[in-house]
């Protein structure tokens, strides 16, 4: 971190770290700093970044809910889970980064090329368009069969049901007018 | 040996030389693959990153699926793999949580009971198909002293608590699988090291550095190519090689070949069956002079 800031114990804020043991099946607090996580973790090595789980980890225990929500390194992780599977007291770090990122897109925070990809997701039932040039593609190139269309339908009722749409403030594509 | 087969987004899309050669040597290794109808998205990483709910149901919506045709899952994706046997260890496990997933899920009449296996194709090769009978199949071996590596990624491998697939760490099935061929799958440092894609979208810098490490350091272990079994591994290593070469100013490259590629040749299928034309670091194409009859 680049600043340097003064947490008093008399001010702690537990709460965050505590949102996270109701919400997860394992303890926090049970981190005892060893730095396994980012010893292990091939973006801290070669990301060429700062980025350190256990930093992360240090710093929701401080309740420090602004610096670790608005921080963009907690979208650096890629979920490799080496960490996890070599951390001495069970802590899962990619989880407490899922659950983080989670927290703070419902503040509206969301690396704007994942809305992006939400946003395909919603419209074509893929991360990308499978149309009618990459069926032709498939078949004549490849000799496979044309692709089962994606339910993009119910794949966007559901997301309705339970609000990603919102979530994601995802617009559906103006309805073409006129001829093709 | 029959399986619904899920592509997910990215294969139909980008690897279809991966998916062309999937299908040719399950076909010849008697592995069934059917179509799984209007799939669509597995939710992937980015949709858990953003909501975890949403994550799941797509997940679940892809079991409830399958289990109306009564088959177990095969996927090709390490993505796919790891999001559907995520939601499938968690449904089957908490039935209050199955219960509210399949109460969203019922309006479009779908519900899942829990009663599917989620499988890696790798596993499938290895666990169904065995290591005998594919040696069988192999026909034309590799010429002595090819050196590969095997680049396994991470999905099917780790968390290992839900993949249950090999060591999490030192994984040798791909290894093994190779060996049949004749080719020796060598260690090399970057084997296990994630290739960076789950960021390639919003940190590409850091994805290259990622991909850069896996590349480096199999033409440091003298490797003649790497072997992936994952569209994101391949596109990181493949595709974005030709990214990493011009960063780093490298005077090589590395051909990536796709597991079943791999295979197919030692079987006696073509470059062209195979969709090996479409691997983006060419020098793949020449890799059948590699083959002993080719000599």
């Amino acid at each position: 971190m680049e600043t340097e800031k003064v947490v008093k114990l008399s001010d702690l804020d537990l709460s965050l770290a505590e949102e996270f043991i109701e919400d997860l099946s394992f303890d926090l607090f049970a981190c005892y700093q060893c730095g396994t996580c980012t010893g292990s973790c091939p973006v801290a090595r070669f990301g060429g970044e700062e980025f350190s789980p256990r930093n992360i980890i240090r710093l929701i225990m401080l309740g420090d809910r602004e610096a670790v929500l608005h921080n963009p390194l907690i979208w650096l992780c890629t979920g490799c889970y080496v960490c996890e599977e070599r951390c001495p007291q069970d802590v899962k770090p990619p989880e407490i980064f899922v659950h983080l990122r989670n927290m703070a897109a419902k503040e509206n925070i969301i690396p704007s090329v994942w809305s992006d990809i939400a946003a395909n997701i919603l419209t074509f039932g893929l991360m990308n368009e499978v149309g009618e040039y990459e069926n032709k593609i498939r078949q004549t190139r490849f000799k496979l069969p044309e692709l089962p269309t994606p339910d993009a339908d119910i794949m966007r009722k559901l997301a309705e049901k339970i609000k990603f749409t919102k979530l994601v403030h995802y617009k559906p594509p103006e309805e073409e007018t006129g001829e093709k | 040996m029959k399986y619904a087969l899920f592509l997910g987004c990215t294969i139909p899309e980008k690897m279809n030389g991966y998916e062309a050669s999937s299908r040719v040597v399950a076909k010849e290794l008697g592995v069934e693959l059917i179509d799984l109808p209007n799939s669509g998205c597995c939710g992937s990483p980015i949709v858990r990153s953003m909501d975890e709910q949403y994550w799941t149901l797509l997940s679940a919506r892809i079991l409830a699926t399958a289990e109306k045709m009564d088959l177990d899952i095969c996927c090709l994706c390490n993505g796919c793999v790891g999001s559907i046997m995520h939601a499938n260890e968690y449904l089957k496990k908490d039935n209050a949580a199955r219960e509210d997933i399949n109460n969203i899920l019922s309006d479009f009449d779908l519900e899942y009971n829990g009663t599917l296996e989620v499988k890696h194709f790798l596993k499938i090769l290895y666990e169904d198909v065995g290591l005998p009978r594919i040696k069988e199949h192999l026909k034309i071996p590799f010429k002595d002293g090819l050196k590969v590596g095997a680049y396994y990624g991470c999905h099917m491998l780790r968390p290992s608590e839900i993949t249950h697939h090999g060591d999490p760490e030192r994984p040798l099935h791909m290894d093994e699988i190779i060996n049949l061929t004749g080719a020796i799958a060598s260690d090399y440092e970057g084997k296990i090291s994630c290739c960076g894609a789950p960021v390639l979208s919003n940190a590409p810098d850091v994805a290259w550095r990622l991909t850069h490490r896996i590349i480096s350091t199999a033409h440091d272990a003298a490797l003649k190519a790497l072997i992936t079994i994952c569209p994101f591994c391949s596109l990181s290593l493949d595709l974005n090689q030709i990214k990493v070469k011009e960063l780093w100013e490298l005077d090589y490259d590395i051909p990536v070949l796709h597991l079943p590629q791999l295979l197919g040749l030692s079987m006696g299928f073509g470059v062209r069956e195979l969709g090996i034309f479409e691997n983006r670091v060419k020098s793949a194409m020449k890799f059948p002079r590699f083959l002993l009859k080719n000599e």
